[in-house]
């Protein structure tokens, strides 16, 4: 009998070695990606308007959220959508700073001369405990900048001048909200809407929770998901197909490490039901 | 001693102040929006909900207390396992203290950047207040006021150069670095407007003259922006910074991925022992859960071209229905122990149902 | 008007229906009216689970995971109120390792009554309610090594789980214990399953606690919230109905039941 020892050996390698050997495989194509990737190209921003991302997101999930999170970023950055970046979690705040930083070094590598900077391509307005009320008040207040009132660094966001005067929600043409926990991208859809308002709403979440993202976007009050790496590594695809330069490499690794863990997940199924019948023949014979 | 009276009581007042706490959320959702602004709740509702969250991050500080009195005791008396707690303890003091530190440096490095926007902000009051003349607040002089203005856009200027100087020194930002020519450049510039602007006579407000200042303005905005931008940088390598890097990259971020990845292997043994196909109905779940991992997988398209498409159809279909189905039930559920629990009907205790 | 969304007439009036078949059952129930509760396998097996650690000398673990102070915390409080009860019959040692710091002392409040009940109180260890994190996988770091250290015979996690879930049932059958669970969390459901003697499905565990203590207000709370489901199934079928309808003959759509629903207060003229 298969030791569980052996299982994780198994399972080890099977997501090690296509780590350490840079093996990376075109990932499966995921129809729900490619149309957050159409929703996010028709995104189209008057000045004072700007995209909303939450990193609902801790170290826990960052293998899944941390790539969503820049495949996003990365397209809203090259489109020149001004972002403000904010979190209902209170472990996120790290990734806030991070990841944006990482994504405009990123683009300003492949396209010198351009410059993303923080208080014109994006500002982080940090942890805001509270939840769904803290979204229910942003939503009723009539200007979206004076109601965060200071960036993460205590700076008034209004201060900036891409985000001094947003306005009402009315003027967030995207939300999006990148998480592996459980209730935060409910409060999203509930509370972040007025009753002639309704946002164009965009997830990125975790494996475990892509059964039930499906239910919105069957609904339509989600318009795009990421599931989580795979979905990820399809948006890059489709990122670099308009944008040759871009780069994606480590992320199609990981999706192939992955995808030869779910191939040993099969296989230890498979093996599962089968061995049980040798056991009873040999059992019999003996 | 507490008695029967003073119990009764808090229990009423307990119940009045959940109901009042609930009350207000509850008319706000129902009532219509021309109902909810006669009432005057939508002028306060920011601050009421912000009292609300005020009133939950308070449990942050009873949380701490229970953690400290528990461990604390258990370290003080030597109990077993106080080790572990002492652990705990020490992980604890060292995060809020670098939490803390990280934080007061924000706060110091704000305030200087404050101080260099406010001089920018000065300066276009002051052509405000030219064009229109302020009703009701009394302003000094305009030549008093520029006067002001260039001894503390001369002082500024003089903290970001010198901040800039220490950056360098230090190596944080080098010093033929974009940012730190940049900065230079914007300090030479805003130097070299305030020599224009100790030159003018500012008897009047002329035309000319406040043409000067509003492009004085501009030029301490964008010099602000980039010392902004400087200062972080430079903070980045700071002690506070990179303790807490420490702490939280080093240490919180890889424990806790390393826990999250546990589960991989988990459903490996899960997968071998567990998944067995003894009935129709678990036969068809261990298709439709092959399906759709293979659907998901870079190799599921090699092995059927449709594999994404039906897996795409079993997500939107079934398995939307099934978890709406569930979702309704725990939610229903979910509302009427909400009900209970706003009209404070409690259970009296566990053992009342029992004969 | 542009503001906040407000529920609709539609919405408020099913609000005022469960309001008001909260209060039916609950007058029912307290004037001895005796409702019928479907047998939860999973719950009958708490006796079996219990009865096993007393023969093999191991104790019993209850965990609520993550579930913070609310309605699903009252629910598990039900459950944990039983089981601690079967507990001190047998003279076990009870361990309740605690995710969240303020629901530590409603946990202790239900045990110590639960030993209370039978005439046990000296054996009441308020030890075993032990707070390991109210970080998700430092708790369930300190959940492995509880259970590995103490070799637990019986393990029942009901509650709000995450991702943790697996960890917590994998390290439950490592050591040979056996499981009952029960989540609000659909998704952690089908890690249960494959890990777990007993599992219970969603409502099932507001369900278990009304079952297990007959305690007035709970049996009342589920039968109506079952009316209430009644009500929305119904109100489902009549919405597939018209929504058929008005596919093929759109000038219906005025006249709809689920338009009326929907129908906001501008148009009653507020």
């Amino acid at each position: 009998m298969v030791g569980r020892r052996l299982i994780y050996l198994l399972m080890i390698l099977a997501v090690g070695l296509p780590i350490v050997f840079g093996v990376s495989q075109k990932p499966s194509r995921l129809v729900s990606a490619e149309r957050m990737y159409d929703v996010v190209e028709q995104v189209r921003v008057q000045p004072g308007e700007v995209a909303m991302v939450w990193f609902d997101f801790g170290p826990n999930t960052i293998a899944e959220n941390e790539p969503q999170a820049q495949v996003l970023l990365e397209h809203l950055f090259r489109n020149r959508i001004p972002v403000v970046l904010l979190s209902q979690y209170q472990q996120a705040e790290r990734f806030l700073a991070k990841i944006p930083n990482d994504v405009a070094k990123r683009l300003e590598a492949e396209m010198p001369g351009q410059q993303w900077r923080y208080g014109e391509a994006w500002v982080n307005a940090g942890f805001r405990p509270g939840g769904a009320i803290f979204i229910q008040s942003m939503v009723n207040a009539a200007d979206v900048s004076k109601f965060l009132g200071r960036d993460v660094n205590g700076m008034p966001i209004a201060q900036y001048h891409t985000f001094s005067s947003i306005g009402g929600v009315e003027r967030v043409k995207l939300v999006g909200e990148i998480t592996g926990l459980v209730g935060v991208f409910d409060n999203i859809i509930q509370f972040f809407q007025k009753n002639d308002y309704r946002p164009t709403i965009v997830h990125g979440c975790t494996s475990i929770t892509i059964p039930e993202a499906y239910i919105f976007l069957d609904s339509g009050q989600l318009k795009g998901l990421l599931e989580g790496i795979a979905g990820a590594a399809w948006y890059s695809e489709v990122i670099k197909e308009h944008f040759p330069k871009s780069e994606n490499k480590q992320l199609l690794v990981t999706n192939t490490a992955l995808s030869a863990a779910h191939i040993v997940l099969i296989l230890l199924i498979v093996l599962g039901n089968i061995a049980p019948l040798f056991k009873r023949r040999g059992l019999h014979h003996g | 001693m507490v008695t029967n009276n003073a119990t009764d009581t808090r229990t009423k007042l307990i119940r009045i102040f959940t109901f009042l706490g609930g009350i207000y959320f509850f008319l706000y959702f129902v009532l219509p929006e021309s109902a909810v602004i006669s009432l005057g709740m939508k002028a306060h509702h920011e601050e009421i909900s912000n009292g609300f969250i005020v009133i939950g991050a308070m449990a942050l500080g009873l949380g701490l207390y229970n953690i400290i009195r528990a461990h604390g005791a258990r370290v003080v008396f030597q109990r077993a396992g106080w080790f572990n707690s002492l652990a705990l303890l020490v992980g604890l003091v060292a995060m809020i203290g670098a939490t803390s530190a990280q934080w007061l440096e924000n706060i110091r490095n704000t305030k200087d950047i404050r101080s260099v926007q406010i001089v920018g902000e000065f300066a276009t009051r002051i052509v405000e207040d030219v064009r229109t003349p302020p009703v009701g607040r009394l302003v000094p002089p305009f030549r008093e006021r520029v006067s002001a203005l260039i001894r503390y856009g001369d002082d500024r200027a003089s903290l970001v150069e010198a901040h800039t100087n220490l950056s360098v020194e230090a190596g944080t930002n080098g010093g033929t670095s974009i940012l730190v020519v940049e900065v230079r450049e914007r300090i030479a510039t805003a130097r070299a407007k305030l020599e224009e602007l100790k030159g003018v006579s500012w008897q009047q407000p002329t035309e000319e003259n406040v043409g000067r200042l509003t492009q004085f303005s501009q030029d301490v905005a964008k010099l602000a922006s980039s010392y902004s931008l400087m200062k972080r940088s430079h903070d980045a390598h700071g002690l506070s910074q990179r303790l807490y890097d420490f702490l939280f990259d080093g240490l919180f971020n890889q424990l806790g991925s390393a826990m999250f990845a546990l589960l991989g292997v988990y459903i490996g043994a899960a997968a071998y022992r567990a998944f067995r196909v003894r009935t129709i109905e678990s036969g068809l779940m261990m298709v439709a859960a092959v399906i759709v991992m293979l659907g998901q997988i870079s190799f599921g398209k090699e092995i059927y071209e449709n594999m994404p498409s039906i897996r795409q159809w079993l997500l939107e279909v079934p398995n939307s229905a099934a978890f709406r189905a569930i979702r309704l039930g725990a939610g229903v559920a979910g509302l009427m122990l909400a009900i209970r629990m706003w009209l404070s009907i409690e259970s009296k205790s566990f053992s009342s149902g029992r004969k | 008007m542009s503001g906040l969304e407000h529920i609709t007439p539609g919405i408020l009036v099913i609000l005022a229906i469960a309001g008001i078949l909260l209060y039916r059952e609950l007058k029912r129930v307290q004037g001895g009216y005796h409702h019928f509760i479907r047998r939860i396998p999973g719950v009958d097996a708490v006796e079996g689970a219990v009865g096993r650690c007393a023969e093999l000398g191991r104790p019993v673990v209850f965990t609520t995971a993550l579930t913070d102070i609310g309605p699903v915390l009252y629910a598990c409080l039900g459950v944990l109120h039983a089981v601690a009860r079967k507990v001190a019959q047998y003279k076990l040692k009870l361990i309740v390792p605690q995710y969240s710091p303020e629901a530590m002392a409603l946990v202790e409040d239900t045990v110590r009554e639960a030993y209370r009940d039978v005439g046990r109180s000296s054996s009441f260890d308020p030890d075993g309610i032990k707070f390991l994190s109210n970080e998700q996988f430092a708790f369930a770091s300190g959940y492995m090594g509880l259970m590995h250290r103490e070799k637990a015979g019986a393990a029942f996690m009901f509650g709000s789980f995450a991702a943790e879930a697996l960890v917590l049932a994998e390290a439950g059958q490592q050591v040979g214990a056996r499981q009952v669970a029960a989540s609000v969390s659909p998704e952690q459901v089908a890690f249960f399953i494959c890990t777990c003697d007993y599992t219970l499905i969603g409502e099932e565990l507001f369900g278990a606690s009304a079952y297990l203590s007959r305690e007035p207000v709970q049996v009342a709370t589920l039968a109506s919230q079952d009316r209430l489901k009644l009500i929305f199934v119904g109100l489902i079928v009549v919405g597939v109905v018209c929504a058929t309808l008005q596919s093929w003959y759109p000038g219906l759509a005025s006249c709809m039941p689920h338009t009326l629903l929907s129908a906001d207060w501008s148009s009653l003229g507020w």
